[in-house]
């Protein structure tokens, strides 16, 4: 298992590599970087996820058995604070500032929910007779915090985020051992909400909503910025334009390039082939989790590799469909590329947990 | 978990379909779309939402300009030439333009903006390559000064609040500074739009790739009355100072006037007029209504008379007696003329400092500052415009804490006749005077009504618990303040609007007096409140004659509905 466990570590390493590389790519102009503030900002980072990791890799992970409580409650007030905040000023807030430091709740709220799913799920509830009760039990009970998560950042309004929640608590539904029959009921529940939660907005709310779920509408739409980033990509071709060359990416065609749209610069200076590479190295990472998650011998364990698992695998699916116009443009950005404070660590922070759990494998 | 298997291959299947289709299969096209980029993009911005009055009367509006924009390409020099020939002004000063308006080379430059039609249709004739004429909408108020405060101005998104881009304002785009332009900017933006083709190397249109139409925002309606606002800014003539007409029962705000004005929109265009507004020693960029503090000077009279009342310290018929001043150990205080024998009612007719020196003692700060708070001074009254002041109530903690010393008897004088640390603001008085109009309740001012279809409900009034006979007694004495001859505000009376209100002379160390009058009319069913404030007009008296001037101008117009 120690070969398995300085594996992941290679594959974080290679992935912190792509991310400064492309961040470096966003950012020069003419070889020279125009932003150097984000690109340490970002170095900074994750030297203190590596830190991050560092703590808990010593800690028992069981220990966020009992922290997911007090995490998930004061994820939740800060949620609403930003909701207040945002009230108050009039317009949408994702951000808070405390002791200077600003960071994103929003963020915070994936890694709370996590656990507080992986809790849930691992309490045994005996089975109930009644239709009904079962039901509750196994998916309504486990569900409630998460749609209270959900309720608080699709307010603020991000609708990119609270969605993820959503796609995160189906994917562990499913693979934590609910029986058939209630996880089809639970889906065909959230259909039916999707235009009932739409009828429920006011018109002015709409709008709202479908500002962010175009977040990058400056200076010209979603629809544009999409047209940019498939002409960067294809661009790139087999072989891509080479570290530095990417033309389309320098001319500030695309906007959020160093955050949400990071795969645009590495696609077009690394190509098909480069793709591949990340690509594989992303596949790899979820493999390892999920042939972790099989060799655990506890179900707290288990939740908690396929909960890291399913939170890395639809980032990574939904920005990258997203960026090739396979879905609508919602803020999200791209596992460990992406520049961003909040998510870098909250990354690190799985991943310490992952770590921990792989040296109980025997 | 074999499920969640299947997932996974399935996501990255797609993922590598889509970076197959695009970097193999298309890869040559879209190289070739990079290599020879063509693409552009003009922005066309959406027009704001309109403002109209309450008979829905026009009164900001959307002009059209026209700007010539150019094009990032090699022979920028000739195209400068050629459009200065035309439009007969100096290439140098385009192509600092066009250096300054570049954001990216797929967006076209602006280098010169005019609301000429001909001038343009000259240019649009000799269709220069590379160059390309934009209509945008510009701000345009037509009632320039006298909406300078409450409507206020746009401005361009600048450097310091790029950060709103991320809440979807887009870059150059026209955003509300001030007045109902800010806090109703959310509503009154459009979505902007734009279209985005691909030109030949010699700038001609061959492809259009995509257009967004722009969306305009959405009309607001007020509550002002355009015809009234401008009444009370030729009352106020050369005064500075405010004039409030509201509402008693909903808090609609028909007029809200702050004098000296200004052109708001040779403010907003020219640099000149920008810079002179801005240092202008009258300060005419206040909007002295809600954003001024002023001592409220004997007005606060109704409030101490208020809480003596409440606070059983005095009865209806109470009465202390004024031989034109009080001494207070080795001090006199003065009143400002012998009153002799006087209850409340009369007191307030006369405004009698001496009745209220004696119920101040009674009272201490404690209770004049909780019914000061209570009635809504020293918190802000949330009108629906921006960068309101509280003004402040002082209390004896708080002389201790910060200026170091007693709270003694003397303050308790000078707080009962509203002098001394309280300040207010214009429209905190027309809150506080809404109380007794209504005879219980505070009620919010506000200025918008109706946003598109979006009816807006009435604001919040809230009931403020005390004795309605109390509030009656002080009502009386308003009352006798305009009808009787010797009351202070006498004449008001010929106006023939039963108007029942005080008066207050705020001294000022230094300065000369401020004058205020708030009231209310008709006294048996109020409807309007007024309310007056002068700087430096030494007297209250002035204060009456601007009320007057005003009322009457209204009064003949048949503004008011009575």
């Amino acid at each position: 298992m120690k070969k398995n466990k300085i594996f992941t570590i290679m594959l974080i390493l290679l992935l912190n590599a792509f991310s400064l590389l492309s961040l470096y790519s966003a950012l020069h102009k003419g070889g020279e970087l125009t932003d150097k503030d984000i690109f340490t900002k970002q170095i900074i980072w994750i030297i203190l996820g590596w830190s991050l990791v560092l703590i808990i890799y010593f800690v028992n992970y069981r220990i966020f058995y009992d922290l997911s409580i007090w995490l998930y409650f004061i994820c939740l007030i800060l949620l609403m604070m930003v909701a207040i905040l945002g009230k108050i000023q009039m317009g949408a807030q994702r951000w808070i500032q405390i002791f200077g430091i600003t960071f994103q709740p929003s963020e915070l709220a994936k890694l709370a929910a996590i656990l507080i799913i992986c809790r849930n799920f691992t309490k045994d509830r005996p089975p109930s007779a009644s239709l009904a009760k079962d039901f509750f039990n196994e998916v309504i009970l486990p569900f409630t915090p998460v749609f209270f998560l959900f309720l608080a950042i699709f307010i603020q309004p991000d609708l990119g985020t609270s969605l993820i929640l959503i796609f995160l608590f189906m994917m562990m539904l499913l693979a934590c051992g609910a029986k058939k029959r209630n996880i089809i009921i639970f889906f065909l529940i959230i259909l039916l909400a999707i235009p009932l939660g739409w009828i429920l907005l006011k018109d002015y709310q709409k709008d709202r909503l479908l500002v962010f779920i175009n977040p990058n509408s400056d200076p010209l739409g979603a629809g544009y910025t999409i047209i940019q980033s498939k002409i960067a990509i294809g661009s790139g071709r087999i072989f891509g334009k080479g570290f530095l060359s990417g033309t389309q990416n320098q001319l500030n065609f695309i906007p959020a390039r160093h955050t949400d749209f990071i795969f645009t610069v590495f696609a077009e200076e690394w190509g098909f082939a480069g793709c591949l590479i990340l690509l594989a190295v992303y596949y790899l990472l979820l493999k390892i989790i999920l042939d972790t998650a099989k060799l655990v011998k506890d179900k707290y364990s288990y939740v908690l590799c396929i909960g890291i698992f399913s939170l890395f695998f639809i980032h990574i699916f939904i920005n990258i469909s997203m960026i090739l116009g396979l879905l609508p443009v919602v803020g999200l950005p791209l596992l460990f590329l992406s520049y961003g404070g909040s998510y870098t660590l909250i990354n690190f922070i799985l991943i310490g947990i992952f770590l921990n759990i792989q040296k109980y494998v025997r | 978990m074999t499920l969640i298997k299947q997932i996974k291959i399935i996501g990255f299947s797609i993922i590598l379909c889509g970076l197959f289709y695009y970097q193999i299969l298309q890869g040559d096209y879209f190289s070739n779309k990079a290599s020879t980029n063509y693409i552009r993009l003009i922005p066309k911005e959406a027009p704001r939402g309109l403002i109209f009055d309450r008979k829905e009367r026009l009164l900001v509006k959307n002009n059209l300009e026209f700007q010539v924009c150019v094009f990032s390409h090699k022979e920028k020099e000739e195209t400068f030439k050629s459009i200065a020939q035309i439009l007969k002004v100096d290439p140098a000063k385009l192509e600092n333009n066009f250096r300054r308006n570049f954001i990216a080379p797929f967006i076209p430059a602006v280098v010169y903006s005019t609301t000429q039609k001909d001038e343009i249709l000259k240019l649009d004739e000799k269709n220069i390559p590379q160059v390309t004429v934009v209509v945008r909408p510009r701000r345009y108020t037509v009632f320039p000064y006298r909406l300078c405060h409450v409507a206020g101005f746009t401005r361009k998104l600048s450097k310091e609040n790029l950060f709103l881009t991320k809440f979807g304002y887009s870059f150059q785009e026209d955003i509300g500074y001030s007045g109902i332009e800010l806090t109703y900017d959310n509503y009154l933006r459009g979505k902007p739009g734009g279209t985005q083709f691909e030109i030949d190397s010699k700038g001609r249109l061959v492809n259009l790739l995509g257009e967004k139409i722009p969306q305009a925002g959405k009309d607001i309606y007020t509550t002002l009355d355009i015809e009234i606002q401008g009444k009370a800014l030729e009352a106020l003539g050369n005064y500075k100072g405010s004039l409030i007409l509201m509402e008693s029962e909903s808090g609609k705000i028909l007029s809200i006037a702050s004098n000296p004005t200004f052109d708001v929109n040779s403010f907003t265009e020219n640099k000149e007029y920008f810079k002179e507004t801005m240092n202008n020693r009258l300060k005419p960029l206040l909007n002295r209504p809600l954003q001024a503090e002023y001592p409220l000077g004997s007005v606060f009279k109704i409030v101490v008379g208020l809480a003596g009342l409440n606070e059983k310290k005095i009865e209806k018929n109470s009465q202390f007696s004024c031989n034109g001043g009080f001494q207070l150990k080795l001090t006199r205080f003065k009143c400002w003329s012998v009153h002799g024998l006087q209850n409340i009612i009369d007191a307030l007719a006369h405004s009698c400092n001496v009745f209220f020196y004696n119920l101040g003692l009674r009272l201490g700060p404690k209770n004049m500052h909780n019914y000061a708070v209570l009635l809504g001074l020293g918190k802000l009254t949330e009108i629906d415009l921006p960068f309101e002041k509280k003004g402040f109530v002082p209390t004896s903690s708080w002389k201790e804490k910060t200026l170091n010393d007693k709270w003694y008897p003397g303050d308790n004088l000078n707080f009962s006749i509203g002098q001394g640390y309280l300040t207010v603001t214009p429209v905190q008085v027309a809150k506080l005077t809404s109380f007794f109009a209504t005879k219980g309740y505070l009620v919010q001012p506000y200025l918008v009504e109706r946003i598109s279809e979006l009816e807006i409900p009435l604001r919040k009034k809230e009931l403020i618990n005390i004795n309605t006979a109390n509030i009656e007694l002080i009502n009386e004495g308003l009352r006798q303040a305009v009808a009787t001859q010797e009351g202070t505000a006498h004449i008001l009376e010929d106006l023939k609007l039963d108007i029942a209100g005080k008066t207050g002379t705020a001294q000022v160390t230094g300065k000369k007096a401020h004058g205020w009058f708030a009231g209310f009319f008709p006294y048996k069913k109020p409807k309007y409140i007024i309310v007056v404030m002068l700087e430096s007009a030494s007297s209250s008296y002035r204060a009456c004659q601007i009320t007057h001037k005003f009322l009457h101008l209204v009064k003949e117009e048949n503004l008011l509905e009575l």
